[in-house]
């Protein structure tokens, strides 16, 4: 039995409904499939209108054919500025929060009692904060005129370095990670935690009756052992990284000059502000099609990881 | 030796800790602070005039305790949809045996990809249509749509760990499929639940963008939108808005306390096994 | 590519200057400041009982007004409430209710109605580029502008300029928007710095308060409209022509060749250098910029003259209301613009909406909050807004809305358009972003101009 997509999900379900008296086991699973219906016919509009040059829905439709597209890939220097941005950030993420995760993971892991449990607990508080007030926060406490960073630096005799850090170009993307990494630190401390958790100790100490100590023994040990872990986790920091909306949307909206100009806030601007629906839906079509390629290529690295292991 | 070594550890711990809590404490220091304090010198300053006013604010025009209520529905309910859906799915996806079932496990986790920004107004026409505009359902459905791919991803995962052993023996009994799913899985699963709860709570509890598109009526708006609007009519008033953001954290904070040992264990089953 | 309608012929400098001169006749009055004042305005029980009156049902009738203005307790927003308080009170059948988000998600926010066609009887538009999208959408009804002739409304004339698209008048204006340097008075006397009247004088102002670890000047940089509008008096400036950069932005003239565009990027690339503008401006919206003035910690602020009701503001430092001053803008001494022409425009207005449930009852009330005695009563006696309708002055005027007077009834000429209004939505977000691009990097003049052509090409 095929599901006669063309019917649309409702008239699906009803087949469904059906089949469920008669072979439960797979119809109970196809008929929650089918809820996500839905969520096509939505890309199937935004497909649509993305050949039009429509200024919002409800305006006259004129089609356009592909030029959307051509002038997105030929001509649009910000939209492969806010790409080379995500990009920019998912490395930002792999480098600087994953082994800082790993390393607070095994330090946790070493501490035990008592400690374990507080510290664990305290360094996951931030990944409980609404972004709405993580950006509100931020934005104050690095604003020049009244914002701590700044007074701290000028505390202990560093004025020179302050900075307006998410109203420069320069410091505006960097700034944006840190928060990130304060925001998300405590997720991937989280996860890599586990994995250290489930490392059993009998191979530290083999390895350490060989001579191996301190981070060799880490290096040896521990990051081989994570690394299903890890590919799992590096491909949410892309994801992460592709999809960053609300913080750029909140601080920065992705100024200044483009500098945090990520896909999903430019979309949003083109669609809102600038009145071009048809680009703007143009632009989410290959955002989609961006994310895809990018689950595909880690999907590919997990798979190839987890053989070996 | 070993214990200078547990003692320098929790040295560089608390500083860290101290350095990542500081921005809160720091909110919450100035939420009784005038905005005039905003502008001195001084990187915390204890309140000696505590402007509970600020709070008064957040409370009655921040309208606190109907958004939180609302917040608190929208949530519970798109928690329950999620694991449910979820726990079935991962079910169906690991368990049973059906034609394209590869094919709906790809398009469920094409979910996780779909960036819901990108659907935002056709979603906001279609649900127009349907009537779903300014009712609690037009957050519930895309909130479960968005929650459903990351819960049945996580729990597929902690799924395949679990012998097949336990369920073979409830169905020789003539176990029905759902007493499987809820009554034997289900607690077998509990940790791995609980994160999902989890994140789904923290998701539902901090969206604002569809939150402020869908929702007219003040009588069902959330709780990020409060902070977001909060702003707009006390621009002037930083410590409100301070005020706004402390309240407005302190649920998440407590459910978080409240869960944190289970969330630990769900994950780290979930981690070690799958 | 369906091309973006204009509204309304360009040249409205006549008409504007005409309401300039009826406005001299109130504000000379106003200076006089015994009297109230003479220039006609109607009375107020005969009209308000007038737009009562009429098609007189008890029906019961709920009315959306959709809003830009969340703080309902002072400023216009208090303004808004009042005119909406005073109609239910004279039509107790009639209930309205308000929904008021910030500017940038009640922008978002209008979109999604219009992508819906949300009943909403009676919505805040923008004038220009975005109520041309509304238009084009057929979101909102067309209104009679023959309806709102004579005293009982009291328009200025020149004022639907931004709200007329094809000959039909699509909305009304509420305020004489205008751009002024709003500036505390203190932080130059304490600082023994003139009041800039000159470009240079500006640039000397900006050295000494750098050095004295004031920021000269606060701006909604994350906003970014700012910038358009600074531009736009510049380049007046250097050209002493209202008209140019519009007709630059419609493609009759060409940034890239008139020396005016190129001299007003070089003088703005000096301002940014110089550090003009406070340390974050790429990060301040509107009230975080507010707030950096109010706070004085900025000894200028370039804003419209919507922002009247600051010296009015009891949640504002005293101190600072005490000291708040209005400038003109500064000329250019080699430019042929003077200190009195004014960058000038009808921004924010009400439109009907073509989805309304209730349009009679909806007519009724947006005939009413555009009697005189209303909105434009009210938003100035409140000091909340300079109207686009005659007012009287009542002789409590605060200082800054004397001033305020002052500058818009000396108005030698105006555009009666924002330039980044003028052109398509399109046109304004690429321009935008191009000044986001100057102001935030180290562009030269020179692409700065470039890129203002290339938007105006491709729109």
């Amino acid at each position: 039995m095929s599901p006669p997509y063309s019917q649309g999900w409702s008239g699906y379900l009803c087949t469904e409904c059906y089949a469920i008296k008669r072979r439960f086991s797979s119809s109970f699973s196809q008929v929650f499939c089918c809820l996500y219906l839905p969520f096509w016919p939505l890309i199937l509009l935004s497909g649509y209108y993305s050949l039009t040059d429509t200024l919002a829905p409800g305006t006259k439709i004129h089609m356009v054919g592909l030029q959307n597209y051509a002038d997105l890939i030929l001509h649009d220097t910000r939209f492969w500025i806010a790409l080379r941005n995500a990009v920019l950030l998912g490395i930002g993420f792999i480098v600087l929060q994953h082994p800082l995760s790993i390393f607070f993971a095994v330090l946790l892991d070493r501490i035990g009692g008592k400690a374990e449990k507080i510290f664990r607990t305290i360094f996951f508080i931030p990944c409980v904060i609404s972004v709405v007030v993580i950006s509100k926060m931020w934005l104050s406490l690095l604003d020049p005129t009244f914002g701590i960073l700044n007074k701290l630096l000028a505390a202990v005799g560093l004025e020179s370095l302050q900075h307006a850090w998410l109203g420069e170009s320069s410091t505006a993307l960097g700034t944006m990670l840190f928060i990130l990494i304060w925001a998300g630190f405590g997720w991937g401390l989280l996860f890599y935690y586990a994995g250290v958790k489930g490392i059993p100790e009998d191979l530290y100490e083999a390895a350490s009756l060989d001579g191996a100590s301190g981070l060799k023994l880490h290096l040896r040990i521990t990051v081989p052992l994570l690394k299903p872990v890890i590919a799992v986790q590096v491909t949410l920091a892309m994801i992460t990284a592709l999809k960053q909306m609300e913080l750029v949307f909140l601080t920065t909206n992705g100024g200044p000059g483009d500098s945090t100009q990520f896909i999903a806030v430019y979309l949003y601007n083109k669609a809102f502000s600038a009145s071009q629906y048809g680009y703007a839906n143009a632009i989410s079509i290959l955002f989609i099609v961006v994310c895809l390629v990018a689950t595909y290529l880690s999907n590919k690295f997990i798979r190839s990881d987890a053989a070996e292991a | 030796m070993r214990s200078r070594y547990k003692t320098g550890i929790w040295i560089f711990f608390l500083i860290v800790a101290l350095l990542q809590l500081f921005p809160l404490i720091w909110l919450v220091d100035f939420s009784f602070n005038s905005s005039a304090d905003f502008y001195s010198d001084h990187i915390l300053k204890w309140p000696t005039d505590p402007q509970w006013q600020n709070y008064k604010n957040a409370w009655i025009d921040g309208k606190f305790l109907k958004y939180f209520l609302n917040s608190v529905l929208v949530s519970g309910v798109t928690i329950v949809l999620t694991v449910v859906l979820s726990l079935t799915l991962s079910y169906a996806f690991t368990r049973m045996q059906w034609r394209m079932r590869s094919f709906f496990f790809s398009v469920i986790l094409l979910g996780i990809m779909i960036p819901i920004h990108a659907t935002l107004l056709p979603n906001f026409a279609i649900f127009k249509q349907l009537g779903l505009t300014d009712s609690y359902l037009g957050l519930i459905l895309p909130y479960t749509a968005v929650s459903v791919p990351l819960g049945t991803f996580m729990l597929t995962g902690f799924l395949r760990s679990i012998p097949k052993a336990v369920e073979e023996s409830a169905v020789m009994d003539g176990c029905s499929i759902y007493r499987i799913v809820f009554q034997i899985i289900a607690p077998l699963m509990a940790p791995a639940l609980v994160t999902v709860v989890v994140t789904t709570f923290l998701n539902c509890w901090n969206e604002f963008i569809m939150a402020s598109t869908f929702l007219s009526k003040d009588a069902l708006k959330t709780l990020p939108f409060s902070v977001m609007n909060f702003a707009g009519q006390y621009s002037s008033d930083y410590g409100s808005q301070f005020a706004v953001m402390v309240l407005t954290s302190v649920p998440a904070i407590v459910i978080y306390a409240l869960f944190n040992e289970q969330i630990t264990k769900g994950v780290t089953a979930g981690a070690v096994k799958g | 590519m369906a091309k973006h309608k204009k509204w309304s012929g360009l040249t409205a400098t006549a008409a504007v200057l005409a309401s300039v001169t009826v406005l001299s006749a109130c504000g000379n009055n106003g200076n006089n400041n015994a009297a109230g004042s003479a220039s006609a305005s109607p009375n107020a029980s005969a009209s308000s009982g007038a737009a009562s009156s009429g098609a007189a049902s008890n029906e019961k009738v709920t009315l959306r007004l959709f809003s830009n203005l969340p703080d309902r307790k002072s400023g216009q927003g208090l303004a808004e409430q009042t005119v909406i308080d005073n109609y239910i009170k004279e039509n107790p059948n009639v209930k309205i209710d308000v929904e008021a988000l910030a500017e940038e998600p009640f922008k978002n926010k209008l979109k999604a109605y219009m992508a819906s066609n949300e009943p909403v009887d009676i919505t805040m538009v923008h004038g220009g580029a975005e109520l041309s999208t509304l238009v084009q959408a057929n979101y909102v009804k067309a209104i009679d502008p023959a309806a709102y002739e004579g005293e009982q409304f009291n328009f200025l004339p020149g004022v639907y300029k931004s709200f007329t698209f094809d000959g039909k008048l699509y909305g009304l204006p509420r305020n004489s928007d205008y751009e002024v340097i709003y500036y505390n008075k203190k932080l130059f006397d304490d600082n023994g710095v003139k009041v800039p009247t000159t470009f240079t004088e500006l640039t000397d102002a900006i050295k000494a308060f750098r050095a004295k670890k004031i920021a000269p000047m606060s701006i909604n940089g994350k906003d970014l409209w700012s910038f358009g509008e600074l531009y736009q008096n510049i380049v007046q400036r250097y050209s002493g022509d209202q008209n140019l950069i519009l007709d630059a932005v419609e493609g009759k003239k060409k940034f890239t060749e008139d020396e005016s565009f190129l001299k007003a990027a070089q003088y703005m690339a000096q301002l940014r250098d110089d550090k003009l503008f406070q340390d974050a401006f790429m990060t301040a919206d509107y009230g975080a910029s507010q707030n950096l003035f109010t706070q004085g910690k900025a000894a200028m602020w370039y804003m419209g003259s919507w922002e009247a009701g600051m010296a009015t503001n009891a949640s504002l430092p005293e101190e600072f209301r005490n000291n708040l001053q209005v400038a003109k803008f500064p000329i250019a001494e080699d430019g042929k613009g003077v200190a009195t022409d004014l960058i000038a425009w009808n921004g924010g207005g009400y439109a009907l909406v073509n989805s309304s449930k209730h349009p009679e009852a909806a007519k009724k009330f947006f005939d009413y909050l555009f009697n005189a005695n209303q909105w434009a009563k009210v938003a100035w006696d409140t000091g909340a807004a300079v109207p686009a309708q005659k007012y009287e002055l009542t002789g409590k005027e605060s200082e800054v809305q004397k001033q305020l007077t002052d500058v818009l009834v000396q108005a030698t000429s105006t555009p009666g358009a924002s330039f980044i209004d003028y052109g398509t939505p399109k046109f304004k977000d690429d321009v935008q972003n191009a000044f986001g691009k100057f102001f935030s990097g180290s562009q030269k003049p020179e692409e700065l101009v470039a890129a203002l052509q290339a938007a105006a090409d491709s729109q």
